[in-house]
């Protein structure tokens, strides 16, 4: 893909290809992430002016953050993963380049416990305040609240 | 003149959805807005991943009413991407349809909220009585009246015999005049107007810099739609004009809306006249093989994209929905600031928000 030759040209090491997927899709490593994002949003050889969707998702070895950004001159997609440890998920955060991935940021924290390094507000969004756990990680228990 | 923090809602502060906002003001005007989400949380995300993959396609026409066919849409669109499936080009003209008369629907309903919050009930009354003309379509080609039921994997669930394209035609012709007299009444009315015009400002530059979608979006400026720029389903083959305004106010919002349902209007009068002929979905039930996929639509409140990962089992491993509420719902920081507290609902309309598929 004409895309993925000119990421790989551009940031070389700092990133791999996704196997198997339909769209263009790489990895970049949690140290990396937020030179590579800078890069993809201001340099005009990329133009990825639009973070489109920021979530994360959590496998049985690892857990991830999943970044769509998207060139709003010729709606190309582009998915961006960055893989966490499971035990400390930590990642830098987007907010100072993307107004909208503070929102999208506390989402992620809420649901899944991933902790976003120089988030404004990093709370809660959707769960209450005083709520126990991280409701969309695999080993969350539904009963151990109920028996309290 | 010191600061005062009131509080708005959560129980019906424009819709009967619940929201809540700590708002600060000084006297009369806002100035600073803090929003609490969280009330309708329904823990969807984690369902679907419980349920497999045809069950979902219910589950996620559940999430909203009045987007209600925009989910399963996006949802399937994605599960054919993965697949590889080549829908059929009758059933992606069929999506087309759906997809347009729940368009027109959903604007007609902001648009009567609108009248309805700034106290003009009988316009109110007048916009919900066409909608009913919408509301009866539905009910007599899908069976219901807000959840059509029309997608599947590989196609939709429905097809359109002459004796039903003849009554749609009629239908859709009953919309159109009385469709111009509110859209006048919207745009002209001195009342409407004074309650409308430079309210709830949402210059374009912030708008780009929130990424904001849909109306709210052409509303301020941004010719974006979803539609034309990386179409689905059979808009590649049909003529969208997407309408923008300049005015960046709600009131340019709700044109920019009002002139959507006619846009809908004529594009399914157009696909009903090229309508090709063929099956209306594939013949087999495909298996799903392990792969991840973005799908994109253009609901009535913008954007949605559905983003998808299988392992090749019947359930799905991540399915997450990025609604167009979720992007719009964090501008009205900006668009609150500097406007009167008997504003607050007003603006809040104009977003069209949809607490329910935005909390999930």
């Amino acid at each position: 893909m004409e895309m993925m030759d000119k990421l790989q040209k551009r940031f070389g090491d700092m990133i791999s290809e996704v196997e198997e997927s339909i769209q263009p899709a790489i990895w970049v490593t949690k140290e990396n992430l937020l030179r590579v994002m800078e890069a993809l949003k201001e340099e005009d050889e990329f133009n990825f002016k639009l973070l489109a969707d920021l979530t994360g998702a959590d496998y049985e070895d690892h857990m991830e953050v999943v970044y769509h950004l998207m060139n709003l001159d010729n709606c190309q997609l582009l998915r961006v993963k960055t893989k966490l440890d499971k035990n400390n998920p930590e990642v830098d955060s987007l907010s100072k380049l993307w107004k909208a991935a503070v929102i999208q940021e506390r989402e992620a924290y809420d649901l899944l416990g991933i902790k976003f390094a120089g988030h404004p507000n990093l709370k809660r969004i959707l769960c209450p305040d005083d709520f126990e756990g991280h409701a969309l990680r695999k080993d969350f228990k539904l009963n151990q609240r109920a028996a309290k | 003149m010191s600061t005062y923090t009131i509080p708005v809602g959560p129980l019906h502060v424009a819709l009967e959805e619940p929201m809540y906002f700590r708002v600060q003001v000084e006297g009369e005007t806002v100035v600073g807005l803090d929003i609490t989400a969280g009330y309708v949380h329904r823990g969807m995300e984690s369902l679907v991943m419980q349920r497999n993959i045809y069950q979902n396609i219910t589950l996620t026409e559940r999430l909203c009413s009045l987007c209600s066919n925009n989910h399963p849409c996006t949802y399937c669109m994605a599960l054919e991407k993965i697949a590889g499936i080549e829908v059929p080009e009758r059933a992606q003209y069929l999506r087309v349809i759906a997809d347009e008369i729940k368009r027109i629907a959903s604007n007609l309903f902001n648009a009567g909220i609108l009248a309805h919050i700034i106290g003009f009930d009988s316009l109110f009354m007048h916009v919900m009585e066409i909608r009913e003309i919408v509301q009866d379509t539905k009910e007599t080609i899908y069976g219901n009246r807000m959840d059509l039921a029309v997608n599947c994997i590989g196609g939709v669930r429905y097809d359109l015999s002459d004796e039903k394209i003849k009554y749609i035609r009629k239908q859709i012709d009953r919309l159109k005049k009385p469709l111009e007299e509110i859209i006048d009444i919207y745009m002209n009315n001195k009342f409407v107007r004074a309650r409308t015009e430079g309210v709830g400002v949402l210059p374009k530059e912030e708008a780009v810099r929130y990424g904001v979608v849909g109306p709210v979006a052409r509303g301020s400026g941004i010719d974006y739609d979803v539609r034309v720029k990386s179409p689905y389903a059979a808009y590649d083959k049909i003529k969208v004009n997407v309408h923008v305004e300049n005015g960046s106010d709600v009131r340019a919002r709700a044109i920019v809306r009002l002139r959507e349902i006619q846009e809908a209007v004529n594009i399914i009068e157009l696909c009903l006249k090229e309508l090709p002929d063929g099956p209306t979905c594939i013949d087999h039930l495909p298996e799903i093989p392990a792969g991840e996929a973005i799908a994109k639509s253009e609901a009535p409140r913008g954007e949605l994209i559905y983003y998808l990962r299988t392992n090749g089992s019947d359930k799905p491993e991540r399915l997450k929905w990025r609604v167009p509420t979720y992007m719009n719902w964090e501008a009205l920081n900006v668009m609150m600031p500097g406007n009167k507290v008997a504003d607050i609902p007003l603006i809040i309309t104009s977003i069209d928000p949809c607490i329910s598929c935005t909390e999930r």
